[in-house]
């Protein structure tokens, strides 16, 4: 009985290693006798990680360097050894998005003592700049927290008695999360008449989201805007909404509901131009010419910011129409 | 000798079963109690908690686990584990949605051609989860290889194969005349409810009248003895993990329905871990024997009501998980009473 | 009493549901004696070893260790007062060295920590001690024979200062080698005063080791007999208790059916590894065949063999006329067997099914229609068996693990007797079950092959192979050493054969 089982395992190993490569083309045949880069990535099947990769294979091939990606999917141990196979290549620069930012602080050891210069993307990560790692390089999420605060706060009339908001924050203890939620409570603070009335799960998640929404809905607790920290919960929102009849847009005096969120998702731009989503504060995916700038910065010996930070925008109505392609 | 069969609890059961005072009633019927105690105690202390709405609600979101869950139970009753469930949910939602979505019917008005293309689509999404289910039932009666194992090996495996078919990004089916079937409802119950009580009114037939259900548990008493009364062990295996699999390709469906996208990578996430709660909870021994399924119908029912008291209740994240943790205790407590 | 005596039990018993597993036993061990406890299965050796050892602490009797009343209450507690048990089955760590696996929860301590030198070196000098040499203590345990590690077993024990060293079939796994290593570490054991319990089936080991013998039959005391006055005759004829029976001799007669019956099943050479070895069996419809031998004679073995939950290696079986292949349960019972296992709990019931639910799950293709089960087809099977084999519950939807022992294994009978079978193998039908259950079994069977089914039983009672049984088998070390028909059938043929195992084969005794 013992071979079967093993005989079995193996298998499954075997379509694991297939199924995580088959998601990365590889560019082996890229004459390119560029400088090796290697990309460590969450490796999440969100539109947001797969638009990163692609936009820095792009990046990649336009300014003549060979890049390979790896996907953790989501998981610390399988990033750690990703780094560990990665370095002992010796590439010229290692791009890590930490799955974990405690957790992944081990790749930083590992790449440190194999000399390769690595670059920090996505989000925070235990370490020292310039030691531990080159630079970091990610969007700021307690801005993008401040700036739903501000958009929301702007879709009301200045005399607006109160504006109550519903939260559908993202997965708990995250990062994203943490900065977002307290981004917005800080900029809240400057609004005496914004309060939240409901902070509920949404977990990044459509079904999470529209599940919260449903019942927030039911509770009869009043509210006027919501703000969710990713398109998909803004989409659950939305559906949960649309079932209760309660029309959602961009006029609260004809008794809509203002959705603000974080994305930048085709859904989600669909829906803005629709009227239904009032505003995105995006959090692009399209920085991979900053990183790059950042390779060759350092390659060229100068001396670079700790933290670099991602420049996002808002987008509503007016300029959707623009980014529309953008959508990831 | 058993002995665990000293002739003090003989005893005790003997006395149980003649035993008639208002509090062994009680005892002996501790869940419902439980669940009504439950629901005065919101009634009471959560804003319109006592509404038809939250009724909607609670049996709509819990409706995936609750298929899950239902064929979960057969799964335990036959002494094996199936945590393969979330990924089966969404290779059959991936399956069914890549195939709806290529048709330029999909975002037309609806017709009996649209309906038709639909159930080919959904019948598609069945037959690749009961694929899944053969593998599953397959692997662990002819090899003996723990369900645990051949499970997890089938979720990697079916999770994958789900993320091949969507390709890299999750499948927006917003604007499809797939995202209104979620919202359908008819006479007002919406759809999800009376496919549940068609399920559970199904999954009570076959458990309780069936010769299929009877075997089942016999495996899962006493897997030696079913052998040696000449119960094909394999046949019945494979059947109680590819009508699991059916249930949950079920939910898949209606989970990609309601969400009107499919993210191959997210869709039944975890979604096991609630539905074996929702069995311990309804009272199916672990280690197999009689399949409880209205036992689960209420576990599956009380899980789905923590998060909406959670939810309408504005509990925040960190003390849900304690909540949880307490009713779920109390509710396996209040059945292991019996 | 008059003597020191190192162990004194008195007036031990001890029950479960529907069973006295020990009644009234008195046990005694003289220092410095090796003791054998013997008796066949069920005879309740193993639950006085329990007793004993802490592991049932309810029973009711006194226990003196070296004059000292003692009430085990468990494991632990009993090892400090001096008793070691080394298990058929050992208990040590493989990956821990052998050291480790001799001192592991008392290790020698300096300043509060394990001071492992010193482990190192008690450790040898116990195994020089016991005459072990070539051991490397510091090595994993592992890696040694099973021989070893019973020798660190005991070595454990004795790191304890154990006193009583009881041991339950020490040499069951071991070669004859091996067997004689132990054997010298026993007396090397003996020399040090201390005492061993020693139980084994096998009787040259028994005549070979020890110096007393105690002898339990159906959990009451036979007698304690010093081995220079037992022989292998005596000894196994108070094992199985051939005094008490001479009395039913005749009534065997009475369905004696006939000689002209038709072979149903033949079959030839049948083996299967060591357990089953060119056997060679007939099976008469109508008729009654006996197996018996003791336990590990291969006897379940090979009704496994016959039922197809084992497949032979070799061998031919022809059904009815014709060759056939068994390859599963399944395919026996279409064949129309029957079977019920010696082992009702773990191959038998099902035990929180209904009685009603257990009897008819063999024949619930007949009782359904397009898989749906009719509730009142099934009633009527179960109550028609409840009434024709008397069996006691309080209504066909009882718990099957309600039961006594004679109810449930009436149950099972009444399983296969609803399925009508041509051939019933029953092992052991009759074990721990009460007398008035047994002889109720025993007309079952007499009635079934009345009806002409044919009846494989095996039995480790003489008593009942001879009241039953048209044809006797004599298995012994997985072979058929004998068969006795007839006007040959005797307890006294039976034990005599059976005491002398295969030599019987070459005296003039085949009759």
């Amino acid at each position: 009985m013992k071979k079967p089982q093993s005989v079995l395992l193996l298998v499954a190993l075997v379509v694991a290693m297939f199924t995580n490569a088959g998601c990365v083309p590889e560019k082996s045949d890229d004459a390119a006798t560029g400088k090796v880069v290697e990309y460590s990535s969450v490796g999440d099947s969100n539109e947001w990680f797969v638009a990163f990769a692609r936009e820095l294979e792009t990046e990649a091939e336009k300014r003549g360097y060979k890049l390979r990606v790896r996907h953790a999917q989501a998981k610390i141990e399988k990033q750690i050894a990703d780094v560990e196979d990665i370095v002992s290549g010796q590439p010229d620069y290692l791009i890590l998005g930490p799955i974990d930012t405690k957790g992944s602080a081990r790749a930083l050891n590992i790449a440190k003592d194999a000399d390769v210069p690595v670059i920090v993307v996505n989000r925070d990560i235990v370490g020292k700049a310039g030691e531990d790692f080159v630079t970091k390089i990610y969007s700021d999420f307690e801005w993008i927290g401040e700036k739903m605060a501000e958009e929301i706060h702007g879709a009301f009339p200045a005399d607006a008695k109160q504006i109550r908001v519903v939260e559908l924050h993202g997965t708990a203890g995250g990062g994203n999360t943490i900065g977002m939620q307290s981004g917005f409570r800080k900029k809240m603070a400057e609004y005496p008449n914004m309060k939240i009335v409901a902070s509920q799960l949404g977990d990044f998640r459509t079904d999470v989201a529209m599940t919260a929404m449903e019942n927030i809905i039911t509770s009869g607790v009043e509210f006027d805007a919501v703000v969710c920290h990713f398109d998909t919960e803004a989409m659950g929102a939305m559906l949960a909404l649309k079932a209760a009849k309660r029309k959602t847009g961009s006029d609260p005096s004809k008794g809509e509901i203002i959705i603000v969120g974080n994305g930048g998702t085709k859904d989600g731009l669909k829906a803005v131009k629709a009227g239904e989503y009032h505003k995105i504060v995006s959090v692009t995916p399209y920085y991979a010419n900053q990183v790059f700038d950042a390779i060759e910065a350092h390659a060229s010996g100068k001396k670079l910011e700790s933290y670099i930070r991602v420049d996002d925008i808002v987008i509503d109505k007016n300029n959707v129409d623009e980014h529309m392609d953008s959508g990831f | 000798m058993p002995d665990s069969d000293t002739p003090a609890k003989l005893l005790a059961s003997a006395n149980m079963q003649h035993a008639t005072g208002g509090m062994s009633f009680v005892k002996a019927h501790s869940m419902p109690f439980f669940f009504l105690a439950l629901i005065v105690l919101n009634s009471i202390f959560t804003p319109s908690f006592l509404s038809i709405d939250t009724l909607d609600n609670t049996l709509r979101q819990a409706f995936p686990m609750m298929l899950v869950a239902l064929g979960m139970t057969m799964v335990i009753s036959s002494g094996g584990i199936d945590i393969s469930v979330g990924a089966i949910m969404a290779v059959s939602a991936a399956v069914t949605a890549r195939i709806f979505a290529l048709s330029v019917l999909a975002t037309t008005p609806v017709s009996v051609l649209l309906i038709l293309w639909m159930a080919c689509a959904i019948c598609c999404g069945l037959l690749a989860a009961g694929v899944c289910g053969l593998l599953n039932g397959m692997l662990i009666s002819k090899f003996k290889i723990q369900p645990i194992i051949v499970t997890l090996i089938v979720m990697f495996v079916a999770r994958s194969v789900a993320q091949m078919i969507l390709g890299e990004l999750p499948l927006s089916l917003m604007g499809t005349r797939f995202e209104d079937l979620g919202r359908l409802r008819i006479l007002g119950a919406p759809i999800q409810v009376l496919i549940m009580i068609g399920a559970v009114a199904a999954m009570l037939f076959i458990a309780k009248k069936t010769v299929f259900a009877r075997r089942v548990e016999a495996i899962g008493e006493n897997r030696r003895a079913a052998r040696l009364v000449g119960i094909n062990i394999f046949r019945v295996t494979v059947g109680v993990y590819v009508l699991c699999a059916v249930l949950c390709a079920i939910a898949g469906v209606m989970e990609a329905a309601r969400g009107g996208r499919v993210d191959a990578g997210r869709l039944g996430m975890f979604i096991e871990l609630d539905a074996i709660a929702a069995v311990a909870i309804g009272g199916t021994a672990f280690s197999g024997g009689r399949a409880r399924i209205l036992g689960t119908v209420f576990g599956a029912v009380l899980v789905q009501l923590v998060t909406v008291i959670v939810n309408m209740n504005d509990i925040s994240y960190h003390y849900s998980l304690i909540l949880k943790a307490v009713v779920l205790v109390t509710a396996v407590w209040a059945q292991k009473d019996k | 009493m008059g003597q020191d005596l190192l162990l004194e039990m008195k007036g031990i018993c001890k029950s479960f549901p529907g069973v006295k597993a020990l009644a009234d036993v008195d046990f005694s061990v003289a220092p410095g004696d090796v003791h054998s406890l013997i008796g066949e299965n069920g005879a309740g050796k193993s639950t006085l070893i329990k007793v004993l050892t802490g592991i049932y602490p309810r029973y009711t009797g006194e226990i003196f260790l070296d004059g000292e009343y003692i009430a085990p209450a468990n494991a632990t507690e009993s090892q400090a007062e001096g008793v070691s048990t080394i298990y058929q089955e050992l208990n040590l760590a493989p990956y821990l060295s052998v050291a480790e696996n001799i001192f592991i929860g008392h290790e020698p301590r300096r300043y509060g920590m394990i001071d492992w030198k010193s482990v190192r070196r008690k450790a040898a000098e116990i195994l020089a001690d016991m005459g072990v040499d070539g051991v490397n203590v510091a090595k994993p345990l592992g890696e040694y024979s099973v021989a070893i590690q019973q020798m660190t077993a005991i070595a454990r024990a004795l790191s304890f200062d154990a006193r009583l060293l009881v041991m339950d079939e020490p040499t069951s796994s071991l070669s004859e080698t091996e067997v004689a290593i132990l054997f010298n570490v026993i007396r090397r054991v003996k020399a040090r005063g201390a005492s061993v319990i020693f139980i084994s089936h096998k009787m040259d080991e028994v005549f070979e080791i020890c110096d007393r013998a105690t002898i339990l039959r159906d959990g009451k005391l036979v007698g304690a007999y010093s081995m220079s006055e037992m022989t292998k005759l005596k000894m196994v004829s108070l094992m199985i208790g051939r005094d008490a029976t001479s009395v039913l001799h005749n009534k065997k007669t009475a369905y004696v059916s006939k000689d002209d019956s038709q072979t149903l099943l033949a079959a030839r050479g049948l083996q299967r590894g060591r357990k089953t070895r060119q056997i060679d069996i007939d099976i008469a419809s109508g008729q009654v065949l006996g197996v018996s031998g003791l336990l590990g004679s291969g006897r379940t073995e090979l009704a496994k063999i016959l039922f197809g939950d084992n497949v032979p290696d070799a061998g031919r079986i022809d059904y009815d006329g014709r060759q056939v292949h068994i390859k599963t349960p399944r395919d026996a019972i279409r064949l129309g067997m029957g079977f019920c296992s010696e082992d009702r709990k773990a191959e038998g019931i099902f035990p929180n099914m209904t009685v009603m639910e257990n009897m008819t799950i063999g024949v619930l293709d007949d009782v359904s229609r397009f898989g749906v089960m009719s509730a009142g087809a099934q009633l009527k099977i179960a109550e028609k068996y409840i009434e024709k084999l008397k069996i006691k519950v309080s209504s066909p939807g009882q718990k099957m693990r309600e039961l006594s022992g004679g109810n449930q294994q009436k149950v099972l009978l009444a399983r296969w007797l609803c399925k009508k079978p041509v051939l019933m193998i029953l092992d052991e039908p009759t074990r721990g079950i009460d007398l008035g259950a047994k002889s109720e079994i025993e007309e079952i069977i007499a009635e079934l092959a009345g009806s002409g089914v044919a009846v494989l039983m095996i039995s480790s009672e003489l008593e009942e192979l001879v009241r039953s049984c048209d044809r006797i088998a004599v298995l012994s070390d997985g072979k058929k050493v004998s068969e006795l028909s007839g006007r040959g059938i005797s307890e006294e043929r039976l034990v005599d054969i059976i005491a002398h195992g295969a030599d019987a084969l070459e005296g003039p005794r085949d009759a």
